[in-house]
């Protein structure tokens, strides 16, 4: 590089015209060359420039500031991926136990109270009942047995009073008996 | 994203955004503080960031966004940046050689400036970024760039050359 070339470098560096490759060319120049000692200010500078910052380290201590935030951040993630699994478990689980509970009571056998366990007492109770039954029954056996004797008796009056009387005296006698049946029957039925 | 990959594509830029918070901030607390925010902010944003071309450059974006929040929020509590900037600036100070060397001088001269200029110099002359990736990392125009990266190059000169002159004063044989 001659004197020329230098100079030129050194004052585009100044100007802020200077690319990096240049810079990098001049600053190599002057360390390694007698001009260093041509522009000693030039030198001095770019070497402190590239030297500052050399004592200027973060260190272990940035290195566990940043792992712990990054550690807070994948609890983060942990924690919310944990949590709707957690809720829907949560869920899942009152769900079943109240389909069990429901279920448990659905299969319970209800207690039958007055349940007779003795099968001489259960027999002697069950003749009663069907002795009762019976006897209800049996009530209403007279008055249908009446009905049907007075109906036949009807029938054999109003058989004979046809041959008797004229046939519209007839018709007549034969439309009130039938009347008089109907009533009597319809009692019957009340 | 899960955070296996956030972390796989995040990591390995902790560094230089600890370097630009460091350089912008001043203390090591606040720029720890300022990268744990950039982190924490792309992971609310985490699913953006498939669609993001360079990743690097957007986080870089968002420890300066988020150290000039600070600074201004510092500067509202005490005092503005200009009073501040006013105070510190020692354009009527002799350099106290004592006890510094060349690069604690470059240090100190480079907090006294401007925000811009000192993200400029960040960027270019310490992580030798292309002019484009820091047009894209602040927003600024290339023109701009190069103005204010002239500015900041010419001062820290100027600050070496008076150093370099107070110490020939001071030694005139060596």
């Amino acid at each position: 590089m001659n004197a020329l070339e230098i100079a030129q470098l050194i004052e585009r560096y100044y100007d802020g015209m200077s690319t990096a490759e240049e810079e990098n060319r001049l600053y190599f120049h002057l360390l390694n060359s007698p001009d260093g000692d041509k522009y000693p200010e030039v030198l001095k500078q770019m070497r402190a420039m590239r030297r500052i910052n050399a004592d200027v380290e973060g260190g272990e201590e940035l290195e566990e500031r940043l792992l712990s935030v990054i550690g807070s951040f994948q609890a983060e993630k942990k924690k919310a991926i944990w949590s709707p699994y957690r809720w829907a478990g949560i869920a899942a689980a009152v769900v079943l136990f109240f389909a069990l509970w429901i279920g448990s009571e659905l299969v319970k056998p209800t207690p039958v109270y007055g349940t007779i366990t003795d099968p001489v007492k259960a027999f002697n109770e069950t003749n009663k009942i069907l002795g009762r039954v019976s006897t209800e029954m049996n009530k209403g056996l007279d008055p249908v047995q009446q009905t049907s004797e007075k109906m036949i008796n009807g029938v054999a009056k109003v058989g004979n009073n046809i041959n008797k009387a004229d046939k519209s005296q007839q018709v007549d006698r034969a439309s009130q008996y039938l009347k008089s049946f109907t009533r009597v029957y319809v009692n019957l039925g009340k | 994203m899960t955070a296996e990959e956030f972390t796989h594509r995040l990591f390995p830029v902790k560094e230089k955004l600890f370097r630009f918070a460091y350089r912008l901030l001043g203390n090591k607390d606040d720029a720890l503080d300022a990268v744990q925010d950039v982190y924490l902010k792309m992971w609310q944003i985490r699913s953006q960031l498939i669609e993001i071309k360079s990743i690097e450059a957007m986080m870089m974006t968002s420890t300066r966004n988020l150290c000039l929040d600070r600074l201004k929020r510092k500067s509202n509590k005490f005092e503005t940046l200009d009073e501040n900037y006013s105070k510190r600036n020692p354009d009527n100070q002799q350099p106290n050689l004592e006890h510094a060397d060349l690069l604690h001088w470059v240090k100190k001269e480079m907090e006294l400036l401007p925000e811009q200029q000192k993200s400029l110099l960040f960027l270019r002359d310490m992580e030798q970024l292309n002019f484009e990736e820091i047009a894209e990392i602040t927003g600024f125009d290339l023109n701009y760039i190069r103005v204010n990266l002239s500015r900041a190059r010419k001062r820290i000169r100027e600050r070496i050359q008076e150093m370099t002159e107070f110490e020939m004063s001071r030694n005139p044989g060596g």
